[in-house]
């Protein structure tokens, strides 16, 4: 039996209807699912989650995502500095070197992005992204200044100008297309990707796939997973990885093709990223109901199969309900996956943070937070750790200010988690999908299969 | 017979995309895994058959396995056959011993000649991924004497003064 492998570990009494907590462990690490697994951007975020960490000993925080492209303002530094010693042999960076004999480490390869135009520049400056990933992202970027030119151009003489949209959209599924067909290309990006997140420490090796847009794509990650398994499973342990669009889930054949995969493959842990899908509109009941589907199929099969674990990276709302429905690792950014600061129709961008309201399991800006606190006595409506110490978050500057909400959230999701595992250990579920009911969220019970 | 052999094999394109130590790297993963899949065995021709290798190579890469005791071969008239190297008795037999980036692993394994502790030297490089570099199998029953033996290699060492140096 080989330590880098994944185990998971099924207890009789971790069980109740649809939600299981199980034993997760992988290169001698074991951590308690659900667990959440912020994802991290800067060191500043890193530095929170350490702090949080270290202060708390939460032990359902025990993982963290980091995309690759934002290893190098991440954990680059960090490694450096762990592997230094000072003169009487301690090392100069104890909570991190701790961080990485306990913590889950996820570099996530986040090819999404080559879909995603704002996201291009720094994906051409990261030397840590595959160099045929860089060599896109340059093209595209000249290919759509270039168009830009010729649009205004057009303009100017009233003609009809190409829509960029279309342009990237083609750019996307060429490259995987040639990615697919060019045996060279491929060898390339796996072997990159895969020294990359070697390099920085990553626990679990995750493929570099695309955003399934459409059919061809599924094929293409279907390739690139298999292709992946078998040239890096003597590295580490491999996961699979679906990254889909919204629009996507409502395509049965794709979603059927995709469960008939995840029953079929060898891979210990599948992960899903459920890209910008807002599942709380109402007008999304079809994808709600596709969402749902995959959950119940995805709890039989961890049933079913010896060694199975499922993950789902960019949760953003359906962050609680995963965790619920026996997603081993739930993944989302502090901000939910959302850009929660952006400016609203030409409002400047606020320099305030969103705080995470673990009530109605919501962001809420800051002034909603000052009228709410107001009327709740000046005081913070929540109980953590965070909160109730020094509760004059409203009174901090802006970089203090965000910092502790971040804060906050860590603790509040820790607390989300835990109330999973004792719900599932009293045999009472139900209490979370009371909590979910109780929330701003309660369309997404939905999702929970009954 | 057809052989088991993984889910996904990559294809001869592919693995001339490799750079040479990949290549080696791959095809005796790819080979490991096959007789991980097979334990009644197998034989070369049945491999270059499953995996269109050459013949050359699968066998060259079958007797390394068998020279770092990873796999044992038994002569069968006018061919041999390849076989994993024994099953683990127990989840628990096995322990580590770290000197810098090499691993000794000492583990308990049962095969149809017996019982026998097996101690494989394992290297980690600069991405923490760890390749066997060697291992004697011993049998359980000569692993006192085997002791007794090492202790009395290890005193003449002392003697000559080479194993002091290095903190005996």
């Amino acid at each position: 039996m080989d330590t880098s492998k994944i185990q998971i570990v099924h207890y009789g009494h971790r069980k109740c209807r649809f939600s299981e907590s199980v034993d997760f462990r992988v290169n001698g690490k074991t951590i308690t699912t659900p667990t959440f697994a912020p994802r991290i951007k800067n060191d500043n975020e890193l530095d929170i989650y350490l702090d949080v960490k270290t202060s708390s000993g939460a032990k359902n925080l025990s993982a963290y995502v980091v995309r690759l492209f934002d290893t190098k303002r991440t954990i680059q530094y960090r490694l450096k500095k762990s592997e230094q010693r000072n003169l009487i042999g301690e090392t100069l960076d104890p909570k991190f070197s701790n961080s990485l004999k306990e913590d889950i480490i996820l570099i996530d390869p986040a090819l999404e992005y080559l879909y995603y135009y704002p996201m291009m520049n720094r994906l051409r400056h990261s030397s840590s992204m595959p160099r045929l990933i860089r060599k896109y992202a340059e093209q595209v970027i000249e290919g759509v200044e270039s168009l830009q030119k010729i649009n205004e151009e057009k303009k100017h003489n009233n003609q009809k100008t190409d829509s960029i949209t279309a342009f990237r959209d083609a750019q996307h599924t060429n490259f995987w297309s040639c990615i697919y067909k060019d045996a060279n290309s491929r060898i390339k990006l796996i072997r990159d990707t895969c020294t990359s997140e070697l390099q920085f420490h990553s626990d679990i090796l995750i493929p570099p796939v695309p955003l399934i847009t459409n059919p061809h794509l599924l094929k293409v990650t279907f390739d690139m997973n298999e292709k992946f398994r078998a040239l890096s499973s003597d590295k580490g342990e491999c996961a699979d990885y679906f990254i889909l669009k919204q629009q996507i889930l409502k395509n049965e054949s794709v979603m059927d093709s995709i469960k008939a995969y995840v029953a079929d493959s060898e891979s210990a842990l599948t992960i899903f990223k459920l890209k910008y899908a807002d599942l709380t509109n109402p007008d999304y009941a079809l994808e709600r109901n596709a969402v749902k589907k995959l959950f119940e199929e995805l709890f039989l099969l961890s049933q079913h199969t010896d060694n199975k674990a499922f993950a789902l990276f960019e949760a953003g709302y359906q962050t609680f309900p995963a965790a619920l429905c026996s997603f081993a690792l739930v993944s989302t950014a502090y901000n939910l996956d959302r850009g929660d600061r952006r400016a609203t129709q030409g409002q400047p961008i606020s320099e305030y943070a969103n705080w995470y309201d673990p009530e109605s399991m919501t962001l809420r800006n800051h002034d909603v937070l000052s009228v709410t606190t107001k009327n709740n006595n000046g005081i913070l409506p929540c109980y953590c750790p965070e909160c109730t110490k020094k509760p004059s978050l409203l009174r901090e500057n802006p970089i203090e200010y965000n910092k502790r909400v971040k804060r906050h959230f860590l603790f509040s999701r820790e607390y989300e988690m835990q109330s999973v595992i004792d719900a599932i250990e009293r045999q009472n579920v139900s209490m979370g999908f009371d909590k979910l009911q109780r929330s701003d969220l309660r369309i997404l019970t939905g999702l929970l299969p009954r | 017979m057809k052989v088991n052999t993984p889910t996904t094999i990559l294809s001869s394109e592919e693995i001339t995309a490799l750079k040479p130590a990949e290549r080696e790297t791959y095809i005796r993963n790819l080979i490991k895994s096959i007789l991980r899949l097979n334990e009644t065995g197998v034989m070369v021709s049945e491999i270059v058959e499953a995996t269109n290798l050459n013949r050359i190579t699968v066998t060259k890469h079958l007797e390394y396995l068998v020279a770092i005791r990873e796999a044992y071969k038994k002569d069968r008239g006018i061919g041999a056959v390849y076989y994993l190297n024994g099953r683990l008795v127990h989840p628990t037999d096995r322990l580590n011993i770290n000197f810098g980036n090499k691993i000794y692993e000492f583990v308990k394994l049962e095969n149809p000649e017996g019982e026998f502790v097996f101690i494989q030297e394992k290297e980690q490089d600069w991405l923490r991924v760890t390749t066997v570099k060697g291992g004697i199998m011993l049998r359980c029953s000569d692993l006192r004497e085997f002791l007794k033996g090492l202790q009395k290699f290890m005193v003449v060492a002392e003697q000559c003064g080479g194993a002091k140096k290095v903190g005996y």
